[in-house]
């Protein structure tokens, strides 16, 4: 068996004998021969083929840096190297009397169109979306910060997958603090094979068993450089749409560009009003609860005497009437998201009104119980991110149950586990529920207000305040 | 401890300790021992505290503590906060949880207190300010017992009788206790920040506002002899409050003030935890937790009403002692060796 021979073999055999790989024999210059290796599925032969034309051409003018263009470069064979390459959907020439190889990054990648986001619905402001594809994600963010300040670094996470993905920052702006604690948790991830955003997500954060989600995740390019400016790593991945941004607050998941790209007093409003409906999301159910099992007398005469009437005929406690209501939501809510969007409407329908209808007539629960879930779920899908709004819906549920065993002694107790948690959690290190823990007045107002001039600032670092009490961001949409 | 404090959370601090538990209570013994002199002693009081506040901030380097006095503000911290948990078992038992088992009750107290300790020690120093809206609302719906007051009870004011001075005097302190926390956080501000003069006046102008209108109203909205009847006149105030949307108004203030004194225990426990581990210790997480059950097993015994009468009667000297005498000799003593704290 010859060299080349025995070298086809051995590269089938690297790559487990795929149907897809092409490995060929080829002429070369001055009656050598070279060997061609590519995944068919990721390359565009044509287009290799016009760029062995162009190398043969300039091998018979004898150029000195024939191989050099802005596709193809030559090195030393490696085997390990090439097989790398060509996973990554390059093509390589192996050379086997020069022990080099050429290597051709002509990659046909699949890619689909940019489209406004799904779950990240807006009203003005850009409709660009983020897709599954790293390239064209950095070309909307770099389209959108004209200056070298904002740095882009690539690394591979997973030791079986190799996927390619980057971490965004501007330099000058970033706290060094933040780029390193970065760098450290990127350094530290452990992951075989990598296929999921939510991956790297749990590897980044730094409370994976907290509800709370310590890490933004958007898919608008506009919402990536609001955040970049005001000194945030933002990582993104060559599989997924979604950008990871950190660190956030807790504030940061109830913005939205909307806020900023209407009207002053329109963008404060609906701030305050989506800032509420946490409240209402959380402890409405768990409110009803206490007040009809534990203190009727909170309520004034004439409300007490028709949630009398309305809740003496229904058989179940309160806890329960609560949560089967709950439930019959979030079924809906599911098999919304699964079905196909026209239906998905049409079992909205059915589910609310229709089943909402009857479970009052049958006696099951109460008018008033509906009123308060309606409320309650209208209030939760209020918070424009996804995962937040998933956190809220499920929060609701322990303080109902404690509500439904203390009454307000209950609920109480939960708030205080819950802001406990709250301002113990940090996103890298840094505190998540700034600016009210650790307090800066003057920034608190931007929790609530959307103000006419953003001035992009940098978060606060640690639970000890800076000398000077700068107000801090908490405006980025 | 790797802690600094910045003036805000400082005086927000202090103030929680020195508000939280006894806010809805502690004018009745004023008012009582002081008739209708109560609102005058009660300035006069305030000014003594000031002053002391102004002492302490020029000595509290002196205020160096050694083994020995260490356990000691330890105990009495214990004993102290199991006192306190104890009173919020009987005051939610007497006002809204008379069902509820009282070990319940003295069980969630502490096991929030342990689980705020247990994370990282900002969260204690922290917690307090989520309480700054809804102590305004306590005082805002307080306001609504404008038109209920009775100005003329403040007068005739006697101001010739000794003892009745000394006892509204030293009946004060309820409002005041909790001071000698001055002493244990002031070495933990950050260096560089000023506390003495506008800082300090102004914390002190607050907390004493804050006092005041409560002294004041309920002096005005109830009658010498009322007021013996009314071991909580603030929440009883609350209570006569008709508004159109809740008929009680006094559940939410009660729960208010509940969440305002679990606060003040996590902070009882972070001072705990300040002295107790001011030296290395093996099983830091260990010491907490037992300084948690203890307290959660303490108050069990003081739960009825002629103990908690008891305390109640009898804590005022407690309190003058372990916040105002002891930090003065442990200063002077202390100064007189030159040992001062590193």
């Amino acid at each position: 068996m010859d060299k080349v021979e025995y070298m086809m073999k051995s590269l089938q055999k690297a790559f487990y004998h795929s149907s897809d790989l092409t490995v060929r024999q080829v002429d070369w210059h001055e009656g050598n021969t070279a060997i061609l290796c590519f995944y068919a599925s990721l390359v565009d032969a044509k287009e290799v083929q016009k760029v062995l034309d162009t190398i043969y051409a300039r091998l018979d003018t004898d150029k000195p840096f024939w191989s050099e263009t802005l596709i193809t470069t030559l090195e030393n064979l490696a085997l390990p190297q090439a097989i790398e390459r060509v996973c990554q959907g390059e093509t390589v020439v192996i050379l086997p009397e020069t022990r080099k190889m050429l290597t051709l990054t002509i990659v046909n990648e699949v890619r689909r169109n940019l489209e406004e986001p799904m779950n990240e619905h807006i009203l003005r402001g850009s409709h660009e979306g983020l897709i599954e594809r790293a390239d064209t994600n950095l070309a909307l963010i770099r389209k959108r910060v004209n200056n070298p300040a904002l740095v882009v670094k690539s690394f591979l996470i997973g030791q079986q997958t190799k996927t390619k993905a980057y971490y965004l920052y501007m330099d000058g702006v970033i706290q060094q603090e933040t780029l390193q604690e970065m760098e450290k948790r990127i350094a530290a991830i452990n992951i075989d094979y990598f296929y999921s955003i939510g991956q790297l997500s749990d590897a980044l954060e730094d409370s994976v068993l907290s509800p709370f989600p310590q890490l933004l995740n958007t898919e608008h390019p506009d919402r990536v450089v609001a955040n970049l400016v005001e000194g945030k790593v933002v990582v993104m991945t060559n599989i997924s749409p979604s950008a990871l941004i950190g660190p956030v607050t807790f504030f940061s998941f109830y913005q939205t560009p909307d806020d900023y790209n209407g009207r002053v007093v329109v963008g404060s409003f609906y701030k305050i009003v989506r800032l509420l409906s946490f409240i209402t999301a959380v402890f409405l159910p768990a409110f009803y609860i206490a007040v009809i099992s534990f203190h009727f007398e909170v309520l004034p005469l004439e409300l007490s005497n028709q949630v009398k009437n309305d809740v003496n005929n229904i058989p179940y406690r309160p806890l329960i009437e609560a949560l089967i209501l709950e439930i019959i939501m979030e079924l809906i809510r599911e098999s919304s998201i699964r079905l196909p969007q026209s239906v998905g409407q049409t079992i909205g329908i059915v589910g609310g009104l229709v089943i909402g209808d009857a479970i009052v007539s049958a006696g099951l629960v109460s008018n008033l119980m509906v009123i308060v879930v309606a409320l309650t779920a209208i209030s939760s899908y209020v918070v424009p991110s996804v995962e937040l709004n998933s956190t809220i819906r499920m929060l609701r549920f322990p303080f109902m149950v404690l509500a439904s065993l203390f009454g307000f002694l209950g609920i109480v107790v939960g708030v205080i586990i819950l802001l406990i948690h709250l301002i113990s959690l940090t996103s890298l290190k840094q505190p998540y529920f700034s600016p009210i823990i650790p307090f800066q007045p003057k920034a608190v107002y931007k929790i609530f207000l959307r103000w006419p001039f953003i001035k992009p600032t940098v978060q606060v670092t640690s639970f000890q305040l800076p000398k000077d009490e700068h107000a801090k961001n908490e405006d980025t949409p | 401890m790797n802690v600094s404090l910045s003036k805000a959370q400082f005086f927000l601090l202090l103030f929680i300790i020195q508000t939280g538990v006894v806010y809805i209570a502690f004018q009745t013994p004023l008012i009582i021992n002081s008739q209708n002199s109560a609102w005058l002693i009660f300035i006069v009081a305030s000014v003594i505290h000031y002053g002391l506040l102004l002492l302490f901030e020029r000595y509290y380097r002196y205020f160096y503590l050694n083994v020995f006095f260490r356990w000691v503000y330890q105990i009495y911290w214990l004993l102290l906060t199991a006192a306190l948990i104890a009173y919020m078992g009987y005051v939610l038992a007497s006002w809204v949880l008379p069902q509820t088992p009282e070990w319940v009750v003295v069980v969630m107290i502490v096991a929030l207190s342990l689980y705020a300790n247990l994370v990282r020690p900002e969260t204690v120093i922290n917690i307090g300010v989520m309480l700054i809206p809804i102590i305004l609302l306590f005082v805002i719906f307080l306001m609504l017992a404008v038109p209920d007051l009775t100005w003329s009870n403040l007068f005739p004011i006697e101001w010739n009788n000794t003892k009745q001075i000394m006892e509204g005097l030293i009946h004060s302190t309820y409002a005041y206790f909790g001071i000698e926390m001055y002493l244990i956080y002031r070495p933990f501000l950050k260096q560089d920040l000023q506390v003495k003069g506008k800082p300090l006046l102004l914390y002190q102008l607050v907390i004493f506002m804050f006092y005041f209108i409560s002294v004041l109203f309920t002096q005005m909205f109830f009658a010498l002899e009322e007021i013996k009847l009314i071991p909580e006149p603030i929440t009883y105030i609350l209570k006569s409050q008709e508004v159109t949307f809740v008929k009680r108004l006094d559940i939410f203030f009660v729960y208010i003030w509940l969440s305002w004194s679990i606060v003040t225990v996590m902070i009882f426990g972070l001072s705990f935890r300040v002295l107790y581990l001011s030296k290395k210790r093996k099983h830091p997480k260990w010491s907490i937790f037992i300084y948690h059950l203890l307290l959660a097993i303490l108050p069990l015994f003081v739960m009825q009403f002629q103990r908690i009468e008891l305390v109640k009667n009898s804590l005022h000297y407690v309190l003058f002692v372990f916040t105002f005498l002891l930090p003065l000799v442990i200063i002077c003593w202390n100064k007189w060796r030159g040992k001062s704290v590193s």
